[in-house]
């Protein structure tokens, strides 16, 4: 079995380097971290390097999570990806209007360093089981 | 009939005594006529004598005497008329005094005060009552005008005394309202009607008094009180006042639901209210909703968007109260709206504030978390021991920090009202398992559990769990090293108490009082070595105040603390296994559509699991006879709801499932299309009807169990069972038992609803059946016994029929069964309605 691949849109430098460390904790997780939905759009219309799954903060300037979600799903390489967000909003009315926008699961910050890769492993293995 | 009174003596002799028409004594009369007759005889002897016939002539004297004659005869007549009248004047007045005595009789038993006067305005008599109204002794009354007790001409100078007393006003029976004067002086109010007397000589009225000055004081009071309301009700300008009637439609207006609608009373009253609400509201049915539970509950409170005459919207606060008459009849509600825009705004704004707060706090806090916790797990390499130890305080103070904040904004949304409890049926005992199994690292401190006893109780799981947690970490954090820590769980009459127990060093008294307070902890030492953010217990009380229960402690200091969690038990009794419940699975996108559908179904002690999507549907409809039926809304975000219906009537696990359509558009749905072959239960239009609802339901699980009806027949002739299992397949599901020991093997597994029984079995009598079947199930099983033997004498409850084979055709056999089977349909209902 190959490593999963996360393509991971933070624009908060600092979250994206702790967190891209983290993952690198798992060897059956290959992340890919970008500053903005742009990026992450770009990647997956090259259609080179197509993720497994998508990791998305949700307040970013430019382009929100919410609306990168809905730009990756026009795209033929991510329309069926499970999108998984990340979000400092921890309260649950804030959880259930991600998840009724389309995401399998909501991840808050601040997230278990040491855990987060073997969560998102079993969130892409229950999104498509 | 008025009882005849002696007239007493003062009033006897106030009767006029009885005189001539001059007014002259009766004597007068007699003496007059004795002195004509007298003077006729004298001048008829003079005339005849010899004295006068030397003085006249014999004509003068004849002419004399006739003249005399002629004069005695007339004065004689004259006399005769003069007496003759004065007898009838005495007996008129014989008649008056009857009369007056009748009268007076009868007034003297009225209740109320009468008075008899002339047509010219005087008093002849007044009846106890009006004396003793008045104050004035009746005898001083007698002769005085009216006027000296009734104030005809100061009260209404247009209503003189001839008017007052005018044909007109006598024929009509007119009642004035009028001032009476008593004999103190004081003035009261009166009401007065004249009728003509007709008895007696035709001059005399009555006039009925009655005192009105309690009917006019309280009048008077009324309309006063009514005056301060009204002027206080439309003196209100910034709260809407009004009524409606029980179907909704505005009855009443103040000013200030004008000056916040825009509309005016005559734009409004007569309309239905629903108007002023929006049309999501209305779509939803909110309105509709907040009457029903002001008619249930006696008032009702709501926030939402109105819409004002313009079109324009507030944010509005409404109180509604059922008003009801005095033998519960319900005449409408009243309702008070306040725009609470502004308060709306202010909120939106601080809740801003904290979110954006939480954020900005969180965002930093991420990084620093994460890079300490992967520092502490050794993401960086192998630590000296005296970096490690710095970074794990620096990672534990981080961790205290975010907890610090999550209970900042737990608070923050109790305290503002804004945490929403997910109220469902849960086993208490269950959830302290699992609060107690996801505890995460509690060192070497045990943790025993003992919660034997099942108690449902009605709660939000997640937020019961937190509170069970904080208690058993609180435990935890202050119980010695190897210390033990005791959850346990009892049933205390209708109360479910949790206990969490520690041998910690107790509470000290002086504590004990601000132990629920914020940033309470008994030594401010306490909070570097314990951890805790001081937020806890607040939470945790705020939680449990929420589900109607409570939070309290006993302890001893130096051996240990216990706190208890006491929440009502739910319907323990009647429903003691949960599972058991019938389960409605309900599929609707709009969450608090959702929320009040689950609501009016588990009432009826039903368990409800709620979906979004037809995906989500589908899913859970794919597990076998996990439900009874289905609530489905038509307008779900992912995909039509009439082609679910088609779809599942497709497979063959859900052809029959009962669904009952509850949407906006469920008519429209209905519409053109060919709705029998869907076998729909019902389609409920939003906004909803709660009892329509609950009937729809009610046969909806009706016709699961109503679908195939179990019927055990016991019977030892082979033949026999096959004959009566093909008659009776329309009435349901015949399950055959040749023997006693068959029968009671199947109903060690399962309860049929009906069972045909033959008395003389191989292994015994059918009868002997019966106590198992009371053993069984808590209703009674009806049976119909059918055998060789007459057994007609049988007479238990349970025995709906008893047939002998001879004289019984099948036919009538599966008529009485079908029969049996109807009858008992409430009763399952019922069973299922618990």
């Amino acid at each position: 079995m190959s490593a999963l691949r996360v393509l991971y849109v933070d624009d908060e430098p600092d979250i994206r380097e702790v967190a891209l460390l983290s993952m690198q904790l798992d060897p059956d997780v290959e992340c890919r971290a970008v500053e903005c939905a742009a990026k992450a759009i770009e990647i997956v219309a090259a259609a080179d390097w197509l993720p497994d799954l998508i990791l998305l903060d949700v307040m970013m300037p430019i382009m929100d999570g919410p609306t990168a979600l809905e730009k990756l799903r026009d795209l033929p390489g991510s329309a069926a990806t499970p999108v998984v967000f990340m979000t400092a909003r921890a309260q649950s009315f804030e959880k259930e209007r991600l998840l009724k926008l389309g995401a399998v699961a909501v991840i808050s910050k601040p997230f278990d360093p040491m855990s987060i890769a073997r969560q998102l492993r079993a969130i892409h293995a229950a999104a498509t089981a | 009939m008025p009882k005849p009174v002696t007239l007493p003596p003062e009033l006897a002799n106030s009767i006029p005594k009885l005189r001539s028409s001059f007014g002259l004594p009766e004597w007068v009369f007699s003496g007059l006529l004795l002195l004509t007759v007298s003077l006729g005889l004298a001048s008829a002897w003079i005339l005849s004598t010899d004295a006068t016939s030397q003085l006249l002539f014999a004509e003068t004297r004849i002419l004399l005497f006739a003249m005399a004659v002629s004069v005695i005869a007339l004065l004689a007549a004259a006399a005769w008329l003069l007496w003759m009248n004065a007898r009838d004047k005495n007996m008129l007045v014989a008649q008056r005094q009857v009369f007056i005595t009748n009268q007076l009789s009868s007034f003297d038993s009225a209740r109320d005060p009468i008075i008899l006067i002339h047509r010219s305005g005087r008093i002849e008599l007044a009846n106890l009552a009006a004396e003793s109204l008045f104050g004035h002794p009746r005898n001083e009354l007698h002769g005085r005008d009216l006027s000296s007790l009734i104030e005809i001409d100061a009260t209404s100078r247009d209503l003189p005394n001839r008017l007052l007393l005018s044909p007109a006003e006598l024929k009509a029976g007119v009642v004035r309202e009028l001032w009476g004067r008593k004999a103190s002086g004081e003035r009261f109010s009166i009401e007065t009607t004249l009728r003509n007397m007709a008895a007696g000589d035709g001059e005399r009225i009555s006039v009925f008094i009655r005192d009105v000055s309690e009917r006019r004081a309280a009048q008077d009071a009324l309309r006063a009180s009514e005056q301060k309301f009204r002027l206080l009700v439309n003196g209100v300008s910034d709260h809407a006042l009004f009524m409606i009637d029980p179907a909704g439609i505005v009855t009443n207006w103040n000013a200030g639901a004008e000056r916040m609608s825009g509309y005016s009373a005559g734009e409004v009253i007569g309309q239905s209210f629903v108007r002023f609400h929006t049309d999501e509201d209305n779509a939803a049915g909110i309105p509709q909703q907040t009457l029903t539970q002001a008619r249930e509950t006696g008032r009702s409170e709501s926030q939402g968007w109105r819409v004002r005459k313009d079109g324009s919207r507030f944010w509005a606060e409404s109180i509604l109260h059922a008003v009801r008459a005095d033998d519960g009849t319900l005449l409408g509600f009243a309702k008070i709206t306040r725009d609470i825009s502004e308060r709306k705004r202010i909120e939106q704004l601080k809740d801003d504030f904290v979110s954006t707060v939480n954020h900005e706090l969180r965002t930093p806090l991420t990084s620093i978390a994460g890079s300490l916790g992967l520092l502490a797990g050794g993401a960086g390499g192998e630590l000296q021991p005296g970096a490690a130890r710095l970074i794990g305080i620096a990672h534990a103070n981080c961790q205290r920090l975010i907890r610090l904040i999550n209970d900042m904004l737990d608070i923050e949304k109790i305290q503002s009202g804004k945490m929403l409890f997910k109220m469902s049926r849960l086993s208490f005992a269950d959830v302290a398992r699992r609060s107690v199994e996801a505890m995460g690292d509690y060192g070497d401190v045990r943790i025993d559990l003992s919660a034997s006893e099942p108690c449902d109780v009605r709660g939000d799981n997640d937020r019961l769990i937190q509170v069970i947690t904080n208690l058993v970490s609180n435990a935890v954090k202050f119980s010695p090293p190897k210390g033990r820590v005791a959850v346990s769980m009892e049933r205390v009459g209708l109360i479910a108490r949790l206990c969490v127990r520690d041998e910690g060093p107790g509470i000290p008294d002086e504590f004990r009082s601000r132990i629920f307070t914020k940033f309470a902890q008994a030594d401010s030492s306490d909070t570097k070595q314990k951890g805790g953010t001081g937020l806890g217990l607040v939470i945790a009380k705020e939680i449990v105040d929420r589900h109607g229960g409570r939070l309290w402690f006993e302890s001893d200091v130096g051996h240990g603390t216990s706190f208890f969690v006491d929440l009502p038990i739910v319907d323990a009794t009647s429903v003691p296994n949960w599972q058991s419940l019938p389960q409605v699975l309900v599929c609707e996108d709009d969450a608090d559509t959702a929320a009040v559908l689950a609501q009016v179904i588990e009432r009826d002690g039903l368990a409800v699991e709620i979906v979004g999507s037809i995906r989500e549907a589908r899913d859970a409809l794919a597990r076998p006879n996990a439900y009874q039926a289905l609530l489905l809304d038509l307008g779900l975000p992912d995909g039509d709801g009439i082609f679910f219906i088609r779809e599942l009537r497709m497979s063959e696990a859900t052809q029959s499932l009962p669904i009952i359509v509850v949407s906006a558009q469920a008519q429209r749905g209905r519409d053109g299309i060919d709705s029998t072959a869907l076998n729909v239960v019902d389609w409920l239009d939003k906004p909803i009807e709660f009892d329509r609802l609950q009937r729809a339901v009610h046969l909806a699980l009706h016709r699961v169990s109503a679908q195939r009806p179990v019927i055990l027949h016991v019977e030892d002739d082979h033949d026999i069972l096959q004959l009566t299992a093909s008659v009776l397949g329309p009435c349901g599901e015949i399950v055959p038992a040749e023997s006693l020991a068959a029968a009671r093997e199947f109903l060690a597994r399962r309860v049929p609803d009906l069972v045909i029984l033959d008395v003389g079995l191989g292994d015994g009598s059918g009868l002997e059946l019966l106590p198992d079947l009371s053993k069984r199930s808590e209703t009674l099983i009806p049976v119909v016994i059918f055998s060789v033997h007459d057994s007609t004498g049988l007479l238990l409850p349970q025995v709906r029929a008893v047939m002998t084979k001879s004289k019984t055709s099948l036919l009538q056999l599966a008529q009485t069964v079908q029969q049996t089977l109807d009858a008992s349909r409430p009763l399952m209902e019922r069973k299922i309605a618990v």
